[in-house]
């Protein structure tokens, strides 16, 4: 009889302990990528783009108000200001102030970042021209926000009912590495649904947000 | 209702009968169970089966447990690569589409590719077509597959090793230098000017050569009887919307015939019940065999050639009389023995009366005949008004003649150089098998082809030429109408298209494009007078897809009967013989895309028969030869024989065996193992067996020209071959139990009855309760569909389409037996009367979207639910695979998913939709009214800030059809067409009497037929 209860406690503490445990260490469900920031081939800083210089998302995720994809930015995107702007202030600072210490002609000073764009684009920043023979090497990002194959997500639907994009993708302005802020779960997409329809988000009042199956699975 | 006058329809002659077979297919939606499951299942009580309930639960618990274990892994890293430099029309995820022409066939209908990420993935019709007009047939969906096909020819390859073009152009110009003349080209019909420029430019340079065309399924005789009695070789271009009465020998104008989706929507169009007051063409067909054009006559008159011809004759002597003029005396043969005094009288005066409105086509490939079917036009004044030869068709044009010449100068020895392009001699020709001993003894072949085939794996050099979807290229179809093809996607390989080749010989070093820009500036763009300047005619051109430019005029000399007879190559038949007929399949056409799995895996709209040929045998005949469907006969013409399974077809001629051309096709012994790999699996072919047998080899080849009806006698063999058919598969019934009654699936009517009460036939009178009216109330959008089988000629473009939207697989001729085709939609094919003279009906049928759907009560895990907008959704990763949904459907229009059909790495899968699932194994699955298009059209909307307007909305099956037969809209919205159509009298709901209120309905099929009036009530 005793031998019995000190097995059950013991059981119950194992698996007390265990879930204790599972949430000190921040054990996802399966399928849930809360928090994953990878790091990126280039260590692209959306602190510093979307927070200080304050660009809009959608000049570089072009896709997002049209298809369904927000869309990865091509580095043509990024040359339209890097082929001007080769390295951050303070690095240009240092440049010139050396250049004046050695008494040289200023040089190009080139981040270590943006030699990977330059060397993907085929952009050579001796001449500031495009390498006419050059050999264009795709960068691969790694993909945080990951749907399954089975799920549609519309992004043209969301920033036209005028979602804001930190909604989903959390203070994006503030990340220096960017991470995956919401767990994208069913059940996370039906509740802000549900929210919409019921009124309970205050900047989405009147707006209809679908909860039919096929709305994003077909 | 007089109940004993209603039709009884049924889809078999097993059906009919009630056969023991048949009722088997009735059991379940599932036939044969797996064999353990069975056992398990039979035993009763689970002591017996091994499988203790404590082994049970173990096993489950660690199923369970190792499910959670594997689970508990982050997702793989997946890369997101984006183009480099993105050009300013291409968005990821959102679907471009470039205008083209077809060139699956020669009829060269206007299509639009949607693109994808750099790719094509569907094709559909260009609605601005002046000919095709957005239609599109089965064969035009399925070339997307072809594009992707794998064992295209990649490389040219010269004297069997592979080469490049460098060298290819260094040989062959060695070679050439040392012909002085006798070059010959041998090429299918070339729809395209510049090409036909290019030939002849390239031909100059030798001496007695020339350009020969050949089609394996020749029009020959069309044009040389043209020749005879207007002295212009040419092939007319027909209106069939223009004709009130038209009359058709063997002609297969709606399946295959020269340009059938142009013909079908003018066919409809002249058979339209929309407007204010009902006026349909009258069509009767006198024909030996069942084809799709037969299936739709309001009159079908059972004919071996030689009593057709003797019918054209009499018909023509009496139109004779009646117009004063004089016909030969010639002797008709055969007297029409099937045919008496008085149907003929009643043709030439239905003809008569209808002079300049009448159209009489005739399908026999035989100048005599052709000959008197002009006669009969030209005493009724159609010429320039239902046919039109001074604005003649340019889609086939290829000169038995010509071709039976240069067979008999190769045989002699007297060609130096032979250029095959776009055509297969060596497999389609009756006499292959000399054609293959003189191709060898040529000095240069030379083969442009697009796989390795029967001709071009003879030849000394193969040049690959580049799929229609990826290169320029144009197709003047009509004498004026002019499509323009452009690449939709970067060429696979190294290909060069004919004229590419042919001018780079001449030594002109531009490109695909320039070289066919040069062309058009100097001989196409003089002859249109919209545009100012040529880039800006170029550029409206290639948008559109097509141009409209000043016909080449043709100016026919008046009629003068020719003094052929015609010539009789099946007449004389005894009771040992029988009359042969080879015909097109609508999928296969003359062999040409054999390679394409989609195709092949097509349901024959009329056999409902896949992946093989056959002899269509006459109920009748059958009985009396003692064979049975699948029972193997032996097919004798002279000393060539070929041995095919026997298919008996209801309708057919007593004295008339048929058999589809195009099959046993090489290259098609890849399809051996084409289904699943798994233990109980067999394959679709034995090793090095190839898709059904050459039935060229019984066509004759005479100097005059090719003959597809010939003399044969037949045998059984005693042997057996199973056809895999699809027609008893999903057969919706009524169990034995619950009165087993057949229920009244399709409805029909005559003009006459329907001119008196336009819903004679469709008073079923069923009252029907909404179960959940306050609980399901549709406020926004409630979508719905009408078919319209009057219009619906069961061509089977719709089957195609859905395929390649829906990404559904191709299973293969085994699973295919087991009931497992996984077409989320399929063309039922009804008979009524008695299987002598049958009338036939095409139904086509997808998951009816019921608002009290059966299917959905029944899934335990909520894996079929009804949306707010009356759709039928279907979650796939929701779905356990129960099977209860399917089974419990009244429409039999779920389908399973037995095995993971997609094999990774295939280069076919390219033309897979990426905005749909592939569905994976164990999952349900079914028609979704493409709610993936529902969903982009109404972002779309939303995006512009516009309401979603009717039309708006095209989904696959209602873009592609030729017959405007479908009808997708919006029934909340009272003027939509749909909901006109819904509250049409001829409305109707399959098993109204059930309430499973479906959202999809059907309009009841009217004939133009002016007896029975009283019977369809």
């Amino acid at each position: 009889m005793t031998n019995r209860n000190v097995t059950i406690i013991l059981l119950m503490a194992l698996v007390i302990g265990t879930i204790i445990y599972a949430r000190s260490v921040n054990i996802n469900l399966p399928g849930n990528n809360q928090g994953y920031a990878p790091e990126q081939p280039i260590a692209f800083s959306h602190r510093l783009h979307s927070g200080d210089l304050k660009l809009d998302c959608l000049y570089c995720h072009t896709g997002a108000e049209k298809s369904r994809h927000a869309g990865t930015p091509p580095a043509s995107i990024c040359m339209n200001c890097h082929q001007f702007v080769t390295a951050g202030w303070d690095q240009v600072k240092i440049e010139e102030k050396q250049a004046l210490e050695e008494k040289r002609d200023l040089q190009i000073p080139v981040s270590s970042e943006l030699r990977k764009l330059y060397a993907a684009i085929g952009f050579n920043t001796d001449t500031m021209r495009y390498d006419e023979s050059r050999q264009e090497q795709p960068i691969a990002w790694v993909r945080i926000h990951n749907l399954p194959a089975f799920t549609y997500f519309d992004h043209r639907r969301h920033v036209n009912a005028e979602v804001a994009c930190q909604q989903c993708h959390g203070p994006v302005e503030t990340m220096e590495k960017i991470s995956q802020e919401s767990d994208l779960s069913m059940g996370w997409c039906v509740n802000c649904h549900r929210d919409v329809n019921t009124g309970t988000l205050p900047d989405l009042i009147g707006r209809h947000a679908s909860t039919n199956c096929a709305a994003c699975h077909y | 209702m007089p109940a004993n006058k209603k039709k009884t329809y049924w889809k078999s002659i097993e059906e009919k009968e009630v056969t023991p077979e048949f009722s088997q297919t009735l059991d379940g939606e599932f036939p044969a169970k797996p064999e353990e499951l069975g056992q398990l299942l039979d035993s009763g009580n689970n002591q017996n089966t091994g499988v203790s309930r404590r082994s049970f639960l173990r096993a489950a618990g660690f199923s369970i447990a190792g499910t959670m274990f594997a689970s508990c892994v982050r997702a793989p890293i997946e890369k997101s690569i984006p183009i480099l430099i993105k050009p300013e029309e291409i968005t990821p995820g959102r679907a471009y589409w470039y205008a083209t022409a077809c060139a699956g066939c020669n009829a060269g209908c206007g299509i639009l590719t949607k693109n994808r990420d750099g790719r094509p993935i569907k094709v559909e019709g260009n609605p601005g077509h002046p000919l095709s007009k957005g239609g599109v047939c089965a064969v035009g969906q399925a070339m997307v597959l072809g594009l992707y096909d794998s064992q295209r020819l990649q490389q040219p390859i010269a004297n069997g090793q592979p080469a490049d073009w460098d060298e290819i152009d260094l040989a062959v110009n060695m070679k050439l230098a040392g012909i002085k003349n006798k070059v010959y080209v041998l090429t299918g019909t070339i729809t395209s000017p510049s090409t036909r420029a290019a030939i002849q430019r390239f031909l100059r340079k030798f001496r007695d050569s020339a350009h020969i065309e050949y089609d394996p399924v020749s029009y020959s005789a069309i044009l040389d009887a043209h020749e005879q009695n207007f002295q212009k070789r040419v092939l007319p271009h027909y209106h069939f919307d223009r004709a009130e009465v038209i009359v058709s020998f063997d002609a297969d104008f709606l399946g295959t015939w020269l340009s059938p989706v142009e013909f079908t929507k003018a066919y409809t169009a002249g058979r339209s019940l929309d407007g204010e007051s009902a006026k349909m063409s009258k069509h009767i067909q006198l024909e030996g065999r069942m084809s799709i054009t037969g299936a739709n006559a309001d009159q079908r008159i059972k004919v071996t050639a030689a009593e057709g011809r003797a019918t054209l004759i009499a018909i023509a002597k009496k139109l004779a009389r009646k117009s004063g003029s004089s016909f030969p005396d010639w002797q008709t043969g055969t007297s029409p023995e099937s045919i008496d005094d008085r149907t003929i009288d009643e043709l030439a005066t239905q003809l008569w009366q209808a002079r300049g409105k009448s159209l009489v086509v005739c399908g026999l490939n035989e100048t005599g005949t052709q000959g008197v079917v002009n006669f009969i036009n030209e005493k009724l004044g159609n010429y320039g008004k239902t046919l039109d030869i001074e604005r003649p068709s340019r889609q086939w044009s290829g000169d038995d003649r010509k071709v039976q010449a240069l067979l008999s100068k190769m045989n002699a020895g007297d060609v130096n150089a032979l250029f095959v392009s776009n055509v297969n001699p060596a497999y389609s020709l009756p006499a292959a098998a000399q054609f293959r001993t003189d191709f060898e003894k040529v000095p240069l072949t030379v083969a442009f082809a697009e796989h390795i085939d029967e001709t071009s794996s003879l030849a000394q050099f193969v040049l690959p030429v580049p799929h229609f979807l990826e290169s320029w290229n144009e197709a003047e179809v009509v004498s004026g109408v002019i499509g323009v093809s452009q690449p939709t996607v970067p060429v696979f390989g190294q290909t060069r298209s004919l004229r590419r080749t042919l001018t780079t010989w001449l030594g002109n070093k531009e490109d695909e494009l320039g070289s066919l820009q040069s062309f058009w500036r100097e001989s196409i763009f003089p002859r249109q007078k919209t545009a100012a300047s040529f880039q800006q005619f170029w550029d409206q051109s290639v948008h559109d897809g097509y141009a409209q430019v000043k016909p080449i005029p043709v100016l026919p000399q008046s009629f003068r009967m020719g003094q052929t007879e015609p010539a009789q190559p099946s007449a004389g038949l005894d009771s040992a013989s029988y009359e042969l007929v080879l015909y097109q399949k609508a999928a296969m056409l003359d062999g040409r895309h054999a390679h394409n799995a989609w195709l092949q895996e097509l349901s024959d709209p009329v056999t409902k028969v896949v992946w093989d040929n056959y002899v269509c045998l006459s109920p009748e005949t059958a009985l009396s030869l003692g064979i049975k469907e699948g029972g193997i006969v032996n097919v004798a013409a002279g000393d060539v024989t070929l041995e095919l399974p026997a298919q008996i077809q209801p309708g057919q001629h007593d004295r008339v065996v048929a058999i589809a051309v195009g099959y046993g096709r090489m290259g098609t012994e890849r399809f051996t193992n084409v289904g699943p790999d798994w233990l109980e699996g067999k394959p679709t072919l034995t090793a090095g067996q190839r898709v059904g047998q050459n039935g060229y080899v019984l066509a004759l080849g005479t100097p005059d020209g090719f003959f597809y009806h010939s003399k044969v006698k037949i045998a059984a063999t005693g042997k057996h071959s199973n056809l895999a058919l699809t027609q008893t598969h999903h057969t919706i019934t009524v169990p034995e139990e619950l009165g087993g009654q057949r229920r009244d699936i399709v409805r029909e009517t005559t003009l006459a009855a329907y001119a008196e009460d336009p819903a004679s036939g469709n008073h079923a009178g069923h009252e029907t309760l909404q179960l959940w009216a306050q609980d399901h109330k549709y406020e926004g959008h409630h979508w719905a569909m009408s078919i319209d089988l009057s219009k619906c000629t069961g061509c089977s473009a719709c089957v195609i389409s859905c395929q390649a939207e829906n990404n559904v697989p191709v299973v293969g001729k085994d699973e295919v037996f087991r009931r497992r085709e996984m077409a989320w939609l399929r063309l039922d094919r009804y008979y009524s009367g008695d299987s002598d003279n049958v009338e036939v009906l095409h139904q086509p049928v997808m998951c009816q979207h019921c608002d009290h759907a059966p299917c959905e009560g029944v899934c335990p895990v909520l894996a079929t639910v009804h949306s707010d907008e009356g759709l039928n959704q279907q979650i796939y990763n929701r779905c356990v695979g129960t099977r209860y949904c399917a089974n419990n459907c009244p429409y039999k229009v779920r389908r399973f998913n037995w095995f993971d059909y997609w094999r990774k790495g295939d280069r076919e899968n390219l033309a897979l939709n990426p905005d749909i699932t592939t569905r994976t194994r164990g999952v349900m699955e079914k028609c979704s009214l493409c709610v993936q298009r529902i969903q982009e059209a109404k972002a779309e909307a939303k995006r512009l800030g516009n309401p979603l307007a009717d039309g708006d909305i095209k989904l696959a099956c209602e873009q592609s059809c030729p017959a405007d037969a479908i009808v997708f809209g919006d029934m909340n919205d009272p003027n939509s067409r749909v909901s006109k159509l819904i509250h049409d009298p001829r409305h109707y709901r399959l098993l109204e009497e059930m309430n499973f209120r479906p959202t999809v309905g059907y309009l009841t099929k009217v004939r133009n037929l002016d007896e029975d009036a009283k019977d369809h009530v």
